[in-house]
């Protein structure tokens, strides 16, 4: 019973946000600002492949953070200013299963935009920047993304003619289209090299080859989503208590939790060390090693905290007057 | 809510960060063993926390910025490169030092600032302004560059360059400055606590001191701006070979440089203070550089295994046997010169000269005109006398000797009766400079030592040319040119 209750509100919650033409206008942005990034990262010296996947991981975990403070500042905090909440938990609905869906809904919401993220960040990595003026272009990469940023688009178009009265906005349609034009994309892409010949999509991640697949770059991006998901907690808990402020709140502890950095004092551990969850200085190194092993570390780290936070959250709602 | 609830929810909270610190600790050690965080500095020479702030300050700027870092990297990138080619040397340098905020972790953006602020920019100003340009391009690779990249090889080659090429030598005109200002700034004892703190104000490790020490087998004095070459040079090739896959370039290059600033020591690795020591008129300490024949051997090792790579090379080998031969006759006299000469003339090409013409060479092509006879006369015993007012007796009686070849070889051999006794021209020399100098009141006690040595009368005075050109730049050993800024 409970469980249905946290899915379907999970599920309303994950709808609304991604309805919100800021959501959409934030993972148009991101996905441009990767489809650039070749570009954008020309001016680095020689270590123009390395710089791109750095701040490819760093703007995918900044992403995360917008994402995630204005996601439960819209479905918690502005539920609970205007009271709309009141209407859910007048029914048999806890308080915690309240806050557990909420926070499902917006985890949803933002591994979904995670997800478009790390693929075209692949995309982009594969790509890499120019090193010269006649340096040949990744054709393949290119028809791959382009064609499937246009199938989305289309896709969208489409139903938004088709059910021209229905609710469905062209946005959330085109979203959901992007969820599978931009894998196949990724697969197809995966098949082929950079002059068009056939490949094993194993190649397109073989590590001794620059212009493969990186799968470190996989792996620092899937990092990032457990740190993603604390700040998604910590974000609630802010929403919780300062509605207004709870974004800029989850900022600036988004920004403490780096600059804490590897500090050994235990009280250290009380702050969230988002530091743990950003691997940049991989690119940089003769021989990355980012082990599982750690990365489930790192998931059971994010897991803790999450929950720390969330009860928290919902030990402050349940002394909240909400009606 | 209930006590029990409260009490739940507190319990929930508590186990669950207790498990997040627990992880958290298991992570660090994680990342410690898988290299995952920013290698920031030497520990054996920095300080703990500008190293705890500098790693900070980097996962805060990679991190942090997402996208927006490229975006005002590629802009800062663009101005600097518009205002550089505009001769708008500061500006690009103000915008290089915030490229060097942003992108620390990259070796090339501390060498492309330091690059403009020791060389283009420090060339824009009059020569005395020069120096403390030169040193903020030091610093900024030194102090930043290897803190933020204490891997990197290429920064250590930089440094080793500034020192061996822009300070070591004239590279521009005001080298000579640089090598003064920096043999005044190393002119302690190093193991006073004023020494050990200029030491590791200037990142130089004890410990890596000793080592080449016993390499070379030489103490090195760092007032010369070679030692720090070679100290560079060695840190960079420890780096170099320390990578995976060491590039035969950057060990080339870095071996080239240590040997390069070894030949410069062997020929000017030893500073000798000017007269006028005080800085009572407000001038600073000066010095003259001369050989260093402890560098001789460790030298000859270097040049002999390069020998046989390039006819360059094979130059600079034979022209090491030359003033090998040479700086044994001047600081150590005509004996030693003799002995080096049997065991080196072997391997002189094309086959050796008598060991006299050989000497007479030096800076001078031997059997030229009676007049070039006497400038180079004038020349030596200059070089004589103001040698031995600065106390360095040894190699002022090496070119008092030098003359007296020069004396006794080439006026003798002109013909036309007897010239004048070589003491003749070592009084004429001496009267010469005793003139000039009675001109500046604030040079007369530095008469005193010469009186006694010369008589003060013009007894005997012979016409000498006016000297042209000191060896070993040793004018800067005269006292006006300490004096006139």
């Amino acid at each position: 019973m409970r469980g249905a209750q946290v899915f379907t509100i999970g599920r309303t919650s994950f709808t609304e946000i991604v309805r919100q033409p800021v959501y959409g206008l934030m993972v148009l942005g991101t996905l441009a600002a990767y489809a650039l990034s070749p570009a954008i990262s020309m001016f680095s010296l020689g270590s123009d492949r390395s710089v791109l996947k750095d701040f490819g991981v760093s703007t995918l975990f900044i992403a995360g953070v917008f994402l995630s403070a204005f996601a439960a500042s819209r479905v918690v905090g502005r539920e609970l200013a205007n009271r709309t909440a009141l209407i859910l938990l007048s029914k048999p609905v806890g308080r915690g299963v309240f806050l557990v869906g909420k926070f499902l809904g917006i985890l949803s919401a933002v591994t979904v935009a995670s997800f478009l993220f790390t693929l075209a960040l692949l995309l982009a990595a594969r790509m890499g920047p120019p090193e010269s003026a006649h340096a040949p272009v990744d054709w393949p990469v290119v028809t791959a993304a382009c064609g499937a940023f246009l199938l989305a688009l289309a896709a969208g178009a489409i139903s938004s003619y088709r059910a021209a009265h229905s609710s469905r906005p062209f946005g959330m349609v085109t979203l959901k289209a992007a969820c599978w034009t931009l894998p196949l994309g990724f697969l197809v892409a995966g098949f082929f090299d950079r002059g068009w010949h056939p490949q094993q999509f194993a190649a397109a991640f073989d590590p001794e080859v620059p212009t493969a697949f990186d799968p470190h770059l996989l792996l620092a991006a899937l990092l990032v989503l457990p740190g993603i998901f604390v700040l998604c907690s910590i974000a609630i808990l802010f929403s919780i208590l300062w509605r207004r402020a709870a974004v800029l709140m989850t900022i600036l502890v988004f920004l403490g939790g780096l600059a804490i950095a590897g500090g050994d004092l235990p009280l250290l551990g009380l702050v969230p060390n988002f530091h743990l969850f950003w691997v940049g200085e991989l690119f940089y190194l003769e021989h990355p090693n980012l082990s599982l092993h750690y990365l489930g570390l790192a998931v059971l780290y994010s897991a803790a905290y999450s929950a720390a936070s969330l009860s928290a959250a919902s030990w402050l709602l349940q002394g909240r007057e909400v009606g | 809510m209930t006590p029990t609830k409260n009490l739940l929810y507190l319990l929930i909270m508590g186990v669950s960060l207790g498990c997040a610190i627990f992880l958290r600790g298991r992570l660090l050690d994680e990342r410690r063993v898988l290299e995952l965080d920013p290698r920031i500095g030497n520990v054996a020479v920095e300080d703990p926390l500008a190293l705890a702030m500098a790693e900070r300050q980097v996962v805060l700027a990679s991190a942090g910025l997402g996208v927006f870092r490229p975006l005002a990297i590629d802009f800062l990138w663009l101005r600097a490169s518009h205002l550089q080619r505009s001769m708008n040397f500061f500006e690009a340098a103000t915008l290089s030092g915030l490229i060097t905020r942003l992108q620390p972790r990259l070796p090339e953006v501390w060498r492309f600032q330091a690059h403009n602020l020791a060389y283009n920019l420090s060339a824009t100003l009059p020569p005395r302004e020069r120096f403390p340009w030169v040193l903020r391009g030091i610093k900024l690779l030194r102090d930043e560059g290897l803190r933020y990249n204490p891997q990197s090889d290429l920064i250590a080659l930089d440094l080793a360059l500034v020192f061996q090429y822009k300070i070591g030598r004239d590279s521009d005109a005001a080298g000579y400055l640089y090598r003064n200002e920096l043999a005044a700034i190393f002119d302690v004892d190093p193991e006073s606590p004023q020494g050990r703190a200029r030491y590791r104000e200037w990142k130089l490790d004890p410990e890596f001191i000793k080592r080449i020490d016993d390499k070379y087998g030489v103490a090195f004095d760092f007032r010369a701006a070679e030692a720090h070459g070679i100290y560079w040079s060695e840190q960079g090739l420890d780096r170099a070979q320390a990578a995976p896959e060491p590039e035969d370039w950057i060990v080339s290059l870095l071996t080239n440089v240590g040997r390069h600033s070894l030949w410069q020591l062997f020929n000017s690795g030893r500073p000798v203070k000017a007269p006028l020591t005080e800085s009572r008129y407000g001038v600073r300490v000066r010095y003259a550089f001369v050989p260093d024949l402890r560098f001789a051997n460790a030298t000859r090792r270097a040049l002999e295994e390069h020998a046989s790579l390039s006819s360059d090379a094979a130059r600079t080998y034979q022209e090491f046997l030359k003033r090998d031969v040479l700086y044994r006759f001047l600081l150590l006299g005509d004996e030693a010169a003799r002995a080096r000469f049997e065991v080196t003339r072997d391997r002189m090409e094309p086959s050796a000269p008598a060991l006299e013409k050989l000497l007479l060479e030096f800076q001078w092509t031997a059997g030229g005109s009676k007049k070039s006879a006497l400038m180079k006369l004038a020349d030596y015993l200059d070089a004589y006398l103001l040698l031995e007012l600065a106390g360095e007796s040894d190699l002022a009686e090496g070119f008092r000797a030098l003359a007296r070849l020069v004396h006794s070889t080439w006026l003798l051999a002109e013909g036309g009766g007897a010239p004048p006794p070589f003491d003749a021209y070592v009084r004429t020399a001496a009267h010469r400079r005793i003139e000039e100098w009675r001109k500046q009141p604030r040079l007369k006690k530095h008469l005193a030592p010469l009186l006694k040595i010369f008589s003060k009368d013009g007894e005997g005075i012979l016409s000498l040319p006016e000297t042209q050109e000191l060896p070993l730049s040793l004018e800067h050993l005269n006292p006006p040119t300490v004096l006139t800024p």
